[in-house]
């Protein structure tokens, strides 16, 4: 009886000795794949560039934005000086700069589709036709005595 | 020229024409219709290499002159600049922003630059027929209302997109499938060495646009006729001219295949434009500064002026900008000329949207509807008080 204890608990001691040994291992094989990620992370992080350039087409694109924006401020900051007509000019260049972007973008982006191929003739002639309306619909500028006749009523 | 004319009849007695028959003939569509014979006549005999070159040298002396006299009778004055100060002061800004961008990114911007360009410039071509039309039928005594305007138009801009989106059609069909194609038929898919976009449309709906465009233009026969029927006479039949030469231009100068003759049609528009630019700007400037009539040699004088300043304003914008802008930025001969034959003719768009619109307080009425014999004869009679 005693024999057989004895010998269960060398077997028990070499199997949690055995055990521990591959514990051990896996640690340490986990604990150097870790490292060498965060080492690899690290380096492609510092390799990474600081600034993602634009393409072309982004510059474009980003001068449209821009353009519409100037146009939305100085519309903006004439907002007491010009009339109605003023400001509905400004706003018909911001859909001009607007529908040439989109017409670039998605014709260079989809080219030869039939269905884009329509909305861009459409889309293009509807815009001809409204810029012959440009700075012509709307009351005239108002003369400066006019304005100061108005005031005085 | 715009498609806004206020119907207004010249009095009774007063000659419909700005100059006279053989002159506003011959400057609306006489010379249009007679080189559409000429060429269809001569075009498989001659070299077509001649027809370039002489489409070279007129749009110095007819072409470019023609969009400064636009600029001229806008720019010239401060009074009119401020009736229009946006289409005065932010539109060059924005044009200048538009030639750059094709400088900068010449393969990126400048073909869709160039193709929205290409799609406006005879849209335009087409509102000025709507617009010498209806000025001819106030003229004439043939009012265009409502329905006659839809009429018109549908017929003016169908035949217009008709032959674009055929035109267009054909010449990239050319240059994609054959490459053998001469440099005469590249130059259709070509505007200045910057390749420009086809619309592709189904040839059915193409063909569907066509038929309703002619059944527009017979519509609008009709109503002529139903107008003279209304006046209980022949009404002048000169009222149909524009139309009628849009319909060479549009119409029968693609049916017939003659592709120099198209490449002629903004020489023909210019044409009729400078005749109701000079008359508009000689009625209005010597109208203006004396009561009296002032006899044809002050008409001549100020005529000869006003050619003289346009040339050189034509070779300034089509001539010495390009090449400012090769100097400033090392770019290309051809895409300077892209840009800027572009950028000024878009400008010239939104310019003469309003130029017809300028009111000056100095003179009588609309100068769109005086004749020149408003100005040379009768002095004597005037100065008598008669």
């Amino acid at each position: 009886m005693s024999e057989d204890t004895t010998t269960l608990s060398e077997t028990a001691a070499e199997t949690v000795e055995e055990t521990a040994a591959q514990a051990h291992n896996t640690l340490e094989a986990a604990t150097g794949a870790v490292k060498e990620t965060a080492a690899e992370a690290v380096e492609k992080i510092t390799q990474m560039p600081d600034i993602v350039p634009f393409s072309d087409r982004e510059i474009i694109l980003t001068g449209a934005l821009i353009t519409i924006m100037v146009i939305s401020l100085i519309s903006f900051f004439l907002k007491n000086r010009a009339d109605a007509r003023t400001h509905v000019s400004l706003s018909m260049f911001s859909v001009l700069i607007g529908g040439f972007a989109l017409f670039m973008a998605f014709k260079s982006a989809y080219p030869g589709s039939l269905l884009l191929d329509g909305i861009a003739l459409f889309g293009l002639l509807c815009m001809f036709k409204l810029m012959n309306q440009f700075e012509v619909t709307g009351p005239p500028p108002k003369k400066d005595a006019d304005k100061k006749s108005e005031e005085k009523t | 020229m715009s498609a806004s004319v206020t119907p207004e009849t010249v009095s009774d007695g007063k000659s419909y024409y700005f100059v006279n028959r053989w002159v506003d003939f011959f400057m609306i569509g006489g010379i249009s219709i007679l080189a559409f014979f000429a060429i269809l006549f001569t075009h498989g005999h001659l070299d077509k290499g001649t027809f370039i070159v002489a489409a070279f040298y007129l749009q110095w002396v007819i072409n470019f002159p023609h969009f400064s006299a636009t600029n001229y009778r806008f720019y010239s004055s401060k009074e009119h600049l401020m009736q229009y100060p946006v289409t005065a002061f932010v539109l060059p800004f924005v044009m200048l922003l538009g030639i750059y961008a094709c400088i900068r990114f010449p393969a990126l911007f400048a073909p869709y630059f160039a193709s929205v360009y290409l799609l406006w410039s005879p849209y335009h071509f087409s509102a000025q027929s709507m617009g010498i039309t209806m000025l001819y039928g106030a003229r004439t005594g043939f009012f265009v209302g409502k329905r006659e305007r839809l009429a018109l138009s549908t017929f003016l801009f169908g035949s217009y997109i008709v032959m674009y989106l055929r035109a267009g059609a054909s010449a990239f069909a050319t240059v994609a499938k054959d490459q053998d194609a001469t440099p005469l038929e590249t130059l259709n898919a070509l505007f200045f060495g910057v390749p420009y976009m086809y619309f592709d449309m189904p040839a059915l709906l193409v063909s569907a646009v066509e038929a309703v465009t002619y059944a527009a233009g017979l519509i609008f026969i009709m109503f002529f006729f139903r107008a003279c029927r209304r006046a209980g006479k022949m009404l002048p039949l000169f009222a149909l001219m524009p139309m009628i030469t849009h319909a060479f231009w549009f119409v029968l100068g693609y049916k017939f295949g003659l592709f120099i003759f198209v490449m002629f049609i903004p020489l023909f528009h210019s044409i009729q434009y400078l005749l109701v630019a000079w008359s508009v700007h000689i009625n209005s400037k010597l109208m203006q500064e004396s009561e009296m009539r002032p006899g044809r040699k002050v008409v001549m004088s100020e005529t000869v002026y006003w050619i003289i300043a346009n040339l050189l304003g034509g070779f300034l914008l089509f001539g010495v900008f390009p090449l400012l802008l090769i100097k400033l930025t090392g770019t290309s001969l051809l895409i300077a000329v892209a840009a800027v034959y572009a950028g000024v003719q878009i400008h010239h768009f939104f310019v003469d949207g309003v130029i017809w619109k300028l009111r000056n307080n100095n003179t009588l009425g609309s100068p769109l509807m005086w004749n020149i014999n408003d100005l040379v004869t009768h002095r004597e009679q005037q100065r008598q008080g008669k």
